[in-house]
C-alpha cells in the first residue's frame, strides 16, 4: 500500500526549503509533484485545469507540464492539502509545516488528524488512486436481456404448457381427472373471509345489536 | 427474551445497510454518458478581454492571447472566435501583463503572490512558474520585456525587483533590488544601446516621490550580470505614471526613449544620456485643426507597440460637448531626439479606441482608430504611419442598444498573396467581444457580458395556442378585427382544411418503423460565439413540459440578455442599458398570458446630471425585449423617481387594466411607489398595507438587519415605511451569508412520518429568514467564529441561534433555506491541534415541537404568536469547497429535494437531502430509524458522479437558480457567475416520464412475438374444438 504513494522519482531534487520571511512568523515553501494513472504515465498528459489546494483552496497552485506545484510563503502550521483534478482521484494530505520538520500524511475525511499513519515521503509525489468516474453505465439492449424478462419467462411457459398440457391429460386415468375437476371446483369456491357489505350495513345501521347472528346465516347458506 | 445478537454481526449488518442506501441514493441523480451534452449545455465565457497579446506571425496567428478583468488567460482561435485554451486564475490573481514569446504566452500576475508562467500555446499548461516568496505586486510595478540576443525575459514586480530569468526554464539568472525605503518606485523595464563604458544594458525606469511631484529615475543595470552601472536623475516634475512612456529600445543596438508630458511641455529622454529634449504642447499643435477646442490637457495613448518603435499618440477630450476626441500621431527622429508630428486623425464624436500593430514583412506601423458617430454602425480605420494615409476605412454594424462604444481593440495585419489582410480585435462597454476580419465569414462576436451575469430570472414560455393576441391559432395575422361570425367560421374551415395536407405526413412520423427504433438523442457540438449580429427573432413557444424558458440574465455591465434554455442557450435578445445604469432588479410583473406576452420590470439605479440618485424603471416585452408600449397612460414603458434604491418586490395585487402583478418600490427617502399607481390599485394597497412586512437593506457586511412596515397616511395618501425593529449584532460580527426562502415553493407534506407511522410536524413560518454572521478578528486572542441566527422577519424574534467556534476566517459561508431546513457550509480549522481540518456542512431542520403528533393549536399560522420551533441540527464533514449553494424546485414538491453546490473545482454537484438530514442515527440504526429509511451517520459523499456537470470545468459559480417545470420529477438548474451552465435535473429521477432506457424495439418485438403465436396457436384451437364437438 505504501509503496504506491512512494514511488521514487529519482530527478527531483529536495523540494522543501524553508525560508525566513520578513515578519516575525516564519514561512516556507511548499512543493511537490503530481504523477498519472497507470503505469507510464506522464504529468504532461495530465490536465491543464488540475489545481492543488492547500487549506481548502487560501492556497492554490497550478500545476507545471512536469507536474510539479509550488507553495510559496506559507506561514507555518497544519494544513490539508487536496488535488482538484477532472481526471483522476488523488488522496488528501495532512501537512505539517514547522520549519525544517515538514511532515506528510494520508487523512480521509471524517477522520480525526491524531493518529500520524500513512506518512508520506519527500519530495511529496502524489499518485491518483484511481480515473474519475463521472457516469453510470447505460444497460443497452440485447437479445438475451429479453428473454430474461420474467413476462417472457412467464409466456414461454404458458406456451410451452400449451403444447405439453394436452398430451399430459391424455396420459391421465379417468380417476386423477376427476380429482383434478374436483380441485378446480374447490378453487372455484369464494371465500368465506370476504366482508359481507350488506351485513356490514345492517351491523351499522342497527347499532350493531344482533351483530353476530347474520354472517352465520349467510356462510351456511353457501355451506349447502 | 431474545440474546442480543452478536456486536460483529451488529456492525457488519450497519456497514450493509448504509452500502445499500449508499448504492440506491447514488443512482438517483447520477449521468448517463449519452446523456452528457444532450440535456444540458455549457457556455465558456471569459470576460472581456482589455489587454491582448499576438505571435505576429507574416501568415497571420491561429489564435490570440488575451488576459480579461475576470482573472483569464485565454487562447482564442482567429477564425472562429472560439476557445482554444484558458486558465482560469485565483479571484485575486489580477493580470498584469501577457506577452507572447517564441509561440508560447508569458503571463505576469497575481496581488499577494507574484507569478510569472509561461504558458503553453496548444493547452495553456504552465512550462514553468517562477513565483518570488514572499514578494507581491503593486499597482503598476510590473513590466516585462525580452532581451535580443538570448531571448530571455526581464521582469519587474512590486516596483522594486529586477530580475532576468531564462525562459525556457524559468530559473532566475541574477536580480537586482532597490535599498527597502526607497522613495522610488519603478514601472518600466527596457533593453536598448547603453553609452560608453556600457554597451549592453537593461534600463529601469522609476518615478521617483517628491514633495509636489514626481521625478524621473533611470537606473542602468548590466544585461548580462545585473550588476548596476549607473543611476540617472532626470530634473522633472510628473502627476501620473500615465504621462509617461516608454519607447523604442528592445535591442542593444537601438535607441530608447523615454517621452513625458510636464505642466505645457511635451519632454523626451534620451536613454543612457541626460540629454532632454522638449517642446511647447501649444506650439506643436498649433497647426493641428482639430485642437482648436481643446478641452482638457491632452494625455498620452499607449499604443502597445513592440520594442523598438517610437511612435505614440497624443489624444484630448475635443468639441463643444467635451463629446469628441481629437488625436494626433507623433514619431520620434532618431536624429534630434525631437517628436513630429506624423499623421492628424482629427475630430470624431464619441470615445476612440485605439491599437496599433507592425505590418508583417516590413517595419512599417498600422494604427488602427475604432469609433462610432452613428447608434447603428461604428468606423474602423487603419492609417499607414510611413505613408501617413487611410488603408482601410471599414464602416461595420454595431447596435447601440446592444453594444454602445469601444472600450478596448487590438490590430493584427498578415499576408495573404500579395495583400495584407486586417483582423480587428474590440470590446465594447457592454462587455462583449467582436472579431472583425477582412473575410466575411471570419467576423464573429463573444457575448462576454454574461461572464458578469449578477441576476437570472426565468420566464415560462406561453403555449402555442394561446399565443394569440396578433396572430391566431391557424397563423393568419388578424387583419380584420370586426368580422361577423359567419366570416369567422368560414375563415378557420378554410384554415382546418389547409391544415390537412400536412395530415399524412403526420400519420407517416407515427407510422415509419424508423422511428421505433432511433436512439436516444445524441449531444451536437456546439459553440457559444455568435456569428453576425442576429435580429430576427423566432415566435418562442413552450414544449410539451414546460422545459424550455427564457433566461433573462442581468448584468454587472448593465446590459439584459435573454438566453433559450433549450437550444444550446441560443441568446434571443440583449439590451444594453446606457452608461451609468446599475440594474438593481428584474421583476416578472405578468407571467405569459391569454392573449397577453410576459413582461418583464427592470429596475435600475442611475444618476442624474447633478450627481443625484435616480431609480428607474422600464417595462418590456420579455419575448422580444422591446419596450412593452400598451398605451395606457398609467403604464409607461420607462418610468422614473427622484431617490436611491433600496428594493422592489411583487405584491400579491394584480391590477385589473393591464394584468400586471403590481410592484412596491421601495426609495431611500422611505417611501414607497407602486407600479402602476391607479386608483383601484392604491385602494388594493391601502388594505393591504395593514399586514405589509419586509426587510431592507440586508447586505453581505452589513452590522445589523432591520424589519420595517408600510404606512399609508390616511390624509395625504402617502405610503410610507416605519422601522419596527433592528437586531444589532455584537460588536466585531458582520453579515458573510443571508438566506431567505425560494421564491417559488410549495410545501407538499406538513409533517414528517416516523418509523413507527407518528407525525413530526414541520414549523411553517414563511416569514423567517437566515443570517450567518462572522467576527473574523475576535478580542482575547480567540479564533474566528461565526453565529447563525433564524430571524422571525415581521416580529423581528431570533428564531434560534448557533455559534461555530474556530472558523477559517477567509473562506467562504454559503446558507441556503427552503421549506423547514436551513443548510450551511463553513471551514472548520478544528478545536484542538490533532481535529480535521475541512468543510462542514450543518442542516437544521424546524419542526412544531420535539414531540410526535404534536401540532400548535391554531389553524392559521401567525407571527405574532410566541412559540418557537423546534431546531434539529446536525454538521458533516464535506470535502468540497463550495461558492455557491441552491436548492431544487419542483412544481408540487413532491419530489425529494437536492442541495446543489457549485464547487471551486468548477463543477455543479448534487447532494440529496437525505444525506443533510439532521437525524441520521451516529450509532447503530434502531429497527425504527431503519423503518424511516434514514441512512446511518457519514460524511457527504464526495463522489463525481454526482456532478451535474460532469468534467466540464462551469468556471466560478457564484449562483445557482432553479425553476420548475410542469414535470414535478423534473428542475430546471442554472449556474452562472462566469460560465453558464443550464441543465434539467430530477433529484428523484423521472417517474412522470418513459426512462430513456424504455426500449421501444422491445416493446415491438414483444408484440410481434405475441402475433406469430397468435397465428400459430389459432388454427391448432380450432382443432381442438372441432375434436370436442366430434367426441
Amino acid at each position: 500500500m505504501k509503496s504506491i504513494f512512494l514511488r521514487p522519482i529519482a530527478a527531483l531534487t529536495v523540494a522543501v526549503v524553508a525560508l525566513l520571511s520578513l515578519s516575525s512568523v516564519s514561512a516556507a515553501d511548499l512543493s511537490g509533484y503530481l504523477v498519472g494513472f497507470g503505469e507510464n504515465a506522464h504529468p504532461r498528459e495530465l490536465s491543464p485545469q488540475t489545481r492543488v489546494l492547500l487549506s481548502g483552496g487560501q492556497y492554490s497552485s497550478m500545476i507545471n507540464k512536469d507536474g510539479k506545484f509550488i507553495f510559496t510563503n506559507v506561514p507555518e502550521g497544519t494544513y490539508l492539502l487536496e488535488v482538484q483534478s477532472p481526471q483522476y482521484n488523488y488522496p488528501t494530505v495532512k501537512v505539517t509545516l514547522a520549519g525544517k520538520e515538514t511532515k506528510a500524511n494520508l487523512v480521509s475525511l471524517g477522520f480525526d488528524w491524531s493518529n500520524n499513519d500513512n506518512p508520506l515521503q519527500f519530495p511529496l509525489t502524489l499518485v491518483p488512486r484511481a480515473p474519475t468516474t463521472f457516469f453510470i453505465p447505460r444497460e443497452g439492449f440485447k437479445i438475451s436481456s429479453l428473454f430474461a424478462n420474467p413476462m417472457m419467462l412467464m409466456m414461454g411457459a404458458s406456451v410451452l404448457m400449451l403444447f405439453v398440457m394436452p398430451k399430459l391429460m391424455a396420459n391421465m386415468d379417468a380417476e386423477q381427472m376427476e380429482e383434478m375437476q374436483g380441485m378446480q371446483d374447490d378453487m372455484q369456491m369464494p371465500s368465506f373471509e370476504m366482508p359481507d357489505i350488506s351485513a356490514t350495513l345492517a351491523k351499522f345501521s342497527t347499532g350493531g345489536a344482533s351483530s353476530s347472528s347474520s354472517p352465520q346465516v349467510t356462510s351456511g347458506k353457501k355451506r349447502q | 427474551m431474545a440474546p442480543s445478537p452478536p456486536r460483529g454481526l451488529a456492525i457488519w449488518s450497519v456497514a450493509l445497510w448504509t452500502i445499500l442506501l449508499a448504492l440506491t441514493a447514488t443512482t438517483v441523480s447520477a449521468l448517463v454518458e449519452s446523456q452528457a451534452g444532450v440535456i444540458d449545455w455549457h457556455h465558456r465565457w471569459i470576460g472581456t478581454p482589455h489587454m491582448a497579446a499576438n505571435a505576429r506571425t507574416v501568415r497571420g496567428s491561429n489564435s490570440i492571447y488575451v488576459a480579461t478583468d475576470k482573472n483569464v488567460v485565454a487562447s482564442i482561435k482567429t477564425k472562429s472566435g472560439e476557445l482554444l485554451w484558458r486558465q482560469v486564475l485565483r479571484e485575486d490573481e489580477t493580470v498584469h501583463a501577457i506577452r507572447a514569446l517564441a509561440g508560447n504566452v508569458v503571463s505576469l500576475t497575481g496581488t499577494k503572490d507574484f507569478h510569472v508562467r509561461l504558458l503553453d500555446s496548444k493547452t495553456g499548461q504552465p512550462h514553468w512558474d517562477f513565483s518570488p516568496a514572499g514578494e507581491g505586486s503593486s499597482e503598476f510595478g510590473q513590466a516585462v520585456t525580452s532581451t535580443k540576443e538570448d531571448g530571455n525575459l526581464i521582469i519587474l514586480n512590486e516596483g522594486a525587483n529586477v530580475r532576468k530569468l531564462n525562459s525556457k526554464t524559468g530559473a532566475q539568472i541574477w536580480q537586482w533590488k532597490t535599498e527597502a525605503g526607497s522613495p522610488t518606485t519603478y514601472f518600466s523595464v527596457v533593453e536598448a544601446n547603453g553609452f560608453t563604458g556600457a554597451e549592453d544594458v537593461v534600463y529601469v525606469l522609476g518615478l521617483q516621490r517628491g514633495i509636489a511631484a514626481f521625478s524621473l529615475e533611470v537606473v542602468a543595470l548590466e544585461s548580462a550580470t545585473g550588476k548596476h552601472i549607473k543611476t540617472f536623475n532626470i530634473k522633472s516634475k510628473i502627476d501620473k505614471v500615465e504621462d509617461v512612456l516608454t519607447l523604442g529600445g528592445g535591442s542593444p543596438l537601438k535607441n530608447g526613449y523615454v517621452a513625458w508630458l510636464e505642466q505645457d511641455y511635451l519632454k523626451i529622454l534620451h536613454l543612457g544620456t541626460d540629454k532632454t529634449t522638449q517642446t511647447t504642447l501649444k506650439v506643436l499643435i498649433s497647426h493641428v485643426p482639430a485642437f482648436e477646442q481643446l478641452q482638457a490637457p491632452l494625455s498620452f495613448v499607449d499604443l502597445s507597440l513592440p520594442e523598438g518603435h517610437t511612435q505614440f499618440l497624443l489624444a484630448g477630450t475635443v468639441g463643444e460637448y467635451n463629446d469628441a476626441k481629437a488625436a494626433v500621431l507623433l514619431e520620434i527622429d532618431q536624429s534630434n531626439g525631437k517628436a513630429e508630428i506624423v499623421y492628424d486623425f482629427g475630430e470624431r464624436t464619441g470615445f476612440s479606441s485605439w491599437s496599433a500593430t507592425i505590418i508583417p514583412g516590413t517595419e512599417e506601423v498600422a494604427v488602427l482608430r475604432a469609433y462610432r458617430n452613428d447608434p447603428d454602425f461604428a468606423v474602423l480605420e487603419v492609417v499607414n504611419a510611413k505613408e501617413r494615409k487611410v488603408t482601410l476605412e471599414q464602416v461595420i454594424p454595431l447596435d447601440f442598444d446592444k453594444f454602445a462604444h469601444f472600450t478596448f481593440a487590438s490590430l493584427e495585419q498578415y499576408t495573404k498573396g500579395q495583400g495584407v489582410q486586417t483582423r480587428i480585435y474590440f470590446s465594447t462597454m457592454d462587455g462583449s467581444f467582436h472579431a472583425f476580419s477582412d473575410v466575411e465569414s471570419e467576423s464573429w462576436y463573444r457575448e462576454e457580458s454574461l461572464a458578469y451575469a449578477k441576476d437570472v430570472e426565468i420566464v415560462d414560455l406561453p403555449e402555442r395556442k394561446l399565443w394569440t393576441q396578433d396572430v391566431n391559432e391557424a397563423g393568419h395575422v388578424k387583419s380584420a378585427k370586426n368580422e361577423s361570425i359567419v366570416a369567422h367560421y368560414m375563415e378557420r374551415l378554410t384554415s382546418h382544411v389547409h391544415q390537412l395536407k400536412d395530415l399524412p405526413a403526420f400519420i407517416l412520423s407515427y407510422a415509419n418503423p424508423s422511428s421505433l427504433f432511433t436512439k436516444a438523442p445524441v449531444a451536437v457540438p456546439y459553440s457559444e460565439v455568435q456569428i453576425g449580429v442576429n435580429n430576427t427573432i423566432q415566435p418562442l413557444y413552450r414544449d410539451q413540459f414546460g422545459l424550455r424558458k427564457i433566461l433573462i440574465f442581468s448584468t454587472e455591465k448593465g446590459k439584459i440578455v435573454a438566453v433559450d434554455s433549450a437550444n444550446k442557450g441560443q441568446i434571443i435578445w440583449s439590451r444594453f442599458f446606457s452608461m451609468g445604469h446599475d440594474i438593481k432588479n428584474l421583476v416578472i410583473i405578468r407571467h405569459a398570458n391569454v392573449r397577453l406576452p410576459p413582461v418583464l420590470a427592470v429596475i435600475a439605479q442611475t444618476e442624474d446630471g447633478g450627481h443625484n440618485k435616480v431609480v428607474r424603471m422600464y417595462r418590456i416585452n420579455a419575448l422580444t425585449g422591446k419596450d412593452h408600449e400598451s398605451g395606457n397612460f398609467f403604464f409607461p414603458s420607462a418610468s422614473w423617481i427622484p431617490a436611491g434604491y433600496l428594493s422592489a418586490f411583487k405584491l400579491p395585487i394584480e391590477d385589473p387594466d393591464e394584468k400586471t402583478q403590481v410592484l412596491c418600490l421601495v426609495d431611500d427617502r422611505m417611501h414607497i411607489t407602486t407600479f402602476p399607481t391607479t386608483e383601484p390599485v392604491e385602494q388594493a394597497f391601502k388594505a393591504l398595507s395593514e399586514d405589509l412586512y419586509f426587510t431592507l437593506e440586508n447586505k453581505i457586511g452589513g452590522k445589523k438587519v432591520s424589519g420595517y412596515k408600510a404606512i399609508v397616511s390616511a390624509e395625504t395618501d402617502r405610503m410610507d415605511v416605519e422601522p419596527t425593529w433592528t437586531v444589532p449584532f455584537p460588536d466585531g460580527e458582520e453579515i458573510v451569508a443571508l438566506a431567505e426562502k425560494p421564491s417559488y415553493e410549495v410545501m407538499a407534506s406538513l409533517g414528517r412520518v416516523l418509523g413507527d407511522r407518528g407525525v413530526l410536524y414541520k414549523y411553517q413560518n414563511p416569514n423567517y429568514a437566515t443570517v450567518v454572521t462572522a467576527n473574523k478578528t475576535p478580542k482575547n486572542g480567540m479564533a474566528p467564529y461565526i453565529t447563525v441566527y433564524l430571524i422571525d422577519t415581521v416580529k423581528g424574534s431570533i428564531l434560534y441561534q448557533a455559534t461555530h467556534e474556530n472558523v477559517g476566517a477567509e473562506h467562504k459561508v454559503l446558507a441556503t433555506q427552503f421549506e423547514n431546513n436551513v443548510v450551511y457550509t463553513f471551514w472548520s480549522e478544528g478545536e484542538t491541534s490533532t481535529s480535521a481540518k475541512g468543510f462542514q456542512a450543518v442542516s437544521l431542520e424546524l419542526y412544531e415541537s420535539n414531540l410526535r403528533n404534536q401540532r400548535t393549536k391554531s389553524d392559521t399560522f401567525s407571527s405574532f404568536t410566541a412559540e418557537k420551533p423546534h431546531v434539529i441540527a446536525q454538521s458533516f464533514p464535506f470535502s468540497q469547497a463550495a461558492s455557491a449553494i441552491g436548492v431544487t424546485t419542483t412544481k408540487a414538491g413532491i419530489s425529494a429535494k437536492d442541495i446543489l453546490f457549485g464547487l471551486s473545482r468548477h463543477s455543479i454537484m448534487a447532494i440529496n437531502q437525505r444525506y443533510l438530514d439532521p437525524r441520521r442515527p451516529t450509532g447503530a440504526p434502531t429497527a425504527m430509524e431503519k423503518e424511516e429509511m434514514l441512512i446511518p451517520y457519514s460524511p457527504i459523499p464526495d463522489d463525481a458522479r454526482l456532478y451535474l456537470s460532469y468534467n466540464l470545468e462551469v468556471a466560478n459559480v457564484k449562483k445557482i437558480v432553479t425553476s420548475p417545470t410542469l414535470l414535478e420529477s423534473t428542475t430546471v438548474v442554472v449556474a452562472f457567475g462566469q460560465d453558464v451552465f443550464v441543465t434539467r435535473h430530477a433529484p428523484s429521477k423521472t417517474f412522470d416520464i418513459l426512462n430513456e432506457d424504455f426500449s421501444k424495439s422491445q416493446l415491438m418485438l414483444t408484440i410481434v412475438a405475441l402475433v406469430v403465436v397468435l397465428f400459430v396457436t389459432k388454427p391448432m384451437v380450432v382443432n381442438k374444438q372441432l375434436k370436442e364437438l366430434w367426441y
